[in-house]
């Protein structure tokens, strides 16, 4: 039996391609597929799309679109003037600040804030720069929330989330080389604010990573990519280097993924050195897109992470060191898994946590022994 | 006494305004805070030039809003603007001496219920409500933290 498209899914998709004929839908089915967008977290998008092929005959949906777009547009004021006030201030300081995604990539990528959901602000400043810039915020009134791990710090003031990175992700899982980014970081101005952007080569393989590290798990994930690869130049690597074929296999799965939301974009050729790599990361393209048809996205562990990370490599000698980048960090971090065994003794300090660790451990490797037929 | 006061709108270069349909949002950057303002009380916080009295206020938002405007509504708006700090600082509070909001309310009379001022704070949605709260969030579920 073939399994079901989630409801909503294929009106969804037409729209997104710009197929959508508002008349040969009903309204139940827009208000499904306005379920689904929040799910998927592109509802800011859809909302646009739908509200510029309405017409009167659906007073329901009319109504719920309104409220919709017009809930858009504050959170965008509060998220934008959030953003210009904190590059203000780091720009006061004399703090070099980049702006990650939020309102300002938004703005450039859809054309219009308002039409991509933010969930908080990330900001990435020197490794450096780590401890005056969490000062600027305390003095901010932001407060550290949650906890920190390899490449970032959370903060939060009311219902205002700022995460403050010095990488755009884990270096144990992937090596960005973000002070080189830095050096092509170009300057520009946020609302009259002087602030800084990465280079626009970088920006894309940011949004690519990004994508990965959350397993394409929300169509958001790809309709970035889509703008991305519409208006972002492909960056210049080393060719057959293995920070080449990384970021390479990455890119192209990143582009299959976006080709399957859109048609109409081309894979660049140059991603993938080798065609069997190329068929083999279209194989994986197709699984996650099925995945995103069929059901909504699972919670990610960090096992899982790796594992996905594990699957786009194609080149032996990098799954060897994935491999033991994962053992390092098995054995010098803690996981979710240590705090949630730690939490049930209500336990919750780190150096508890890491007390407890080997018994988790053990338990773990118990478990999972072979038992006997 | 309340009523030759010219009150002033915070203003400058840390204030961010802009009107969403009826409605206008203020961000004000030195306190960090946001508001939503109705028809009504923008419109009298609009007036605030520091240059209008109360009465002048009253007439030139009925004009705006096209419908009567009492003084009181004028002052009842003005205590809800000053409590908001969207007002700069002013050292009387607007309502007359011993009378509650609850009494100015019913001074306005029910008329002007639709011209009441409403001045919501404004607070960004969690995450969970914008996307759909599949529990995906990077940070609860996410890889490994530093010891």
């Amino acid at each position: 039996m073939k399994p079901e498209i989630r409801p909503g899914m294929q009106s969804l998709l037409d729209l997104l391609h710009g197929d959508a004929c508002i008349r040969d839908v009903s309204e139940q089915e827009w208000m499904r597929v306005l379920d689904l967008a929040e799910q998927e977290n592109v509802l800011p998008w859809t909302v646009a799309s739908l509200r510029s092929l309405f017409h009167d005959s659906m007073p329901k949906l009319a109504d719920r679109l309104h409220a919709i777009h017009r809930n858009a547009r504050i959170s965008t004021f509060l998220w934008t003037a959030s953003l210009r006030s904190t590059l203000a201030d780091f720009h006061r300081r004399g703090i070099p600040v980049i702006s990650l995604k939020g309102p300002w990539l938004a703005e450039r990528l859809y054309g219009d804030a308002s039409l991509r959901s933010c969930c908080d602000l990330d900001l990435l400043v020197h490794r450096s720069d780590i401890a005056v810039a969490a000062d600027l915020l305390t003095d901010l009134g932001f407060l550290p929330s949650g906890r920190p791990d390899d490449y970032a710090r959370p903060f939060h003031r009311g219902s205002i989330s700022v995460e403050l990175h010095h990488d755009v992700e884990n270096p144990l899982a992937f090596n960005f080389d973000v002070e080189a980014a830095w050096s092509r970081a170009r300057y520009a101005e946020f609302q009259g604010v002087p602030a800084r952007l990465l280079a626009p080569a970088d920006e894309l393989l940011f949004l690519c990573l990004h994508g990965t590290r959350h397993r394409f798990e929300r169509m958001s994930h790809i309709l970035d990519l889509v703008f991305a690869f519409r208006n972002l130049p492909l960056p210049q690597t080393a060719p057959r280097s293995r920070h080449a074929s990384e970021s390479g296999n990455i890119l192209a799965l990143s582009a299959m993924m976006a080709n399957r939301l859109d048609p109409r974009l081309q894979i660049p050729d140059c991603l993938c050195d080798r065609l069997e790599n190329r068929q083999s990361l279209h194989q994986l393209a197709d699984q996650l897109w099925q995945e995103r048809m069929l059901q909504p996205a699972a919670v990610l562990d960090w096992r899982a992470k790796h594992d996905f990370y594990l699957a786009i490599e194609t080149r032996r000698w990098n799954r060897l060191l994935r491999h033991i980048r994962h053992a390092r960090i098995l054995l010098t971090r803690l996981i979710d898994a240590d705090f949630a065994f730690a939490q049930r003794f209500n336990l919750t300090r780190s150096w508890q946590v890491w007390l407890l660790r080997p018994l988790r451990l053990l338990l773990s490797a118990v478990r999972t022994l072979p038992t006997s037929p | 006494m309340t009523s030759s006061l010219r009150p002033r709108n915070i203003q400058g270069d840390r204030i961010t305004i802009q009107d969403v349909e009826t409605e206008t949002l203020i961000y004000d950057e030195r306190r960090h805070k946001a508001w939503c303002l109705n028809r009504s009380s923008a419109s009298i916080w609009r007036l605030c030039d520091g240059q209008h009295t109360v009465a002048q206020i009253a007439a030139l938002a009925a004009v705006d809003l096209g419908s009567p405007v009492s003084e009181d509504l004028v002052l009842l708006t003005l205590e809800e603007l000053r409590e908001k700090d969207l007002l700069e600082p002013q050292t009387v509070e607007f309502l007359p001496r011993g009378l509650s909001r609850r009494q100015m309310i019913s001074r306005v009379g029910l008329a002007a219920t639709a011209l009441l001022p409403v001045i919501a704070a404004l607070t960004a949605p969690p995450a969970s409500a914008q996307s759909g709260s599949t529990g995906t969030d990077d940070r609860v579920s996410g890889g490994y933290k530093e010891p």
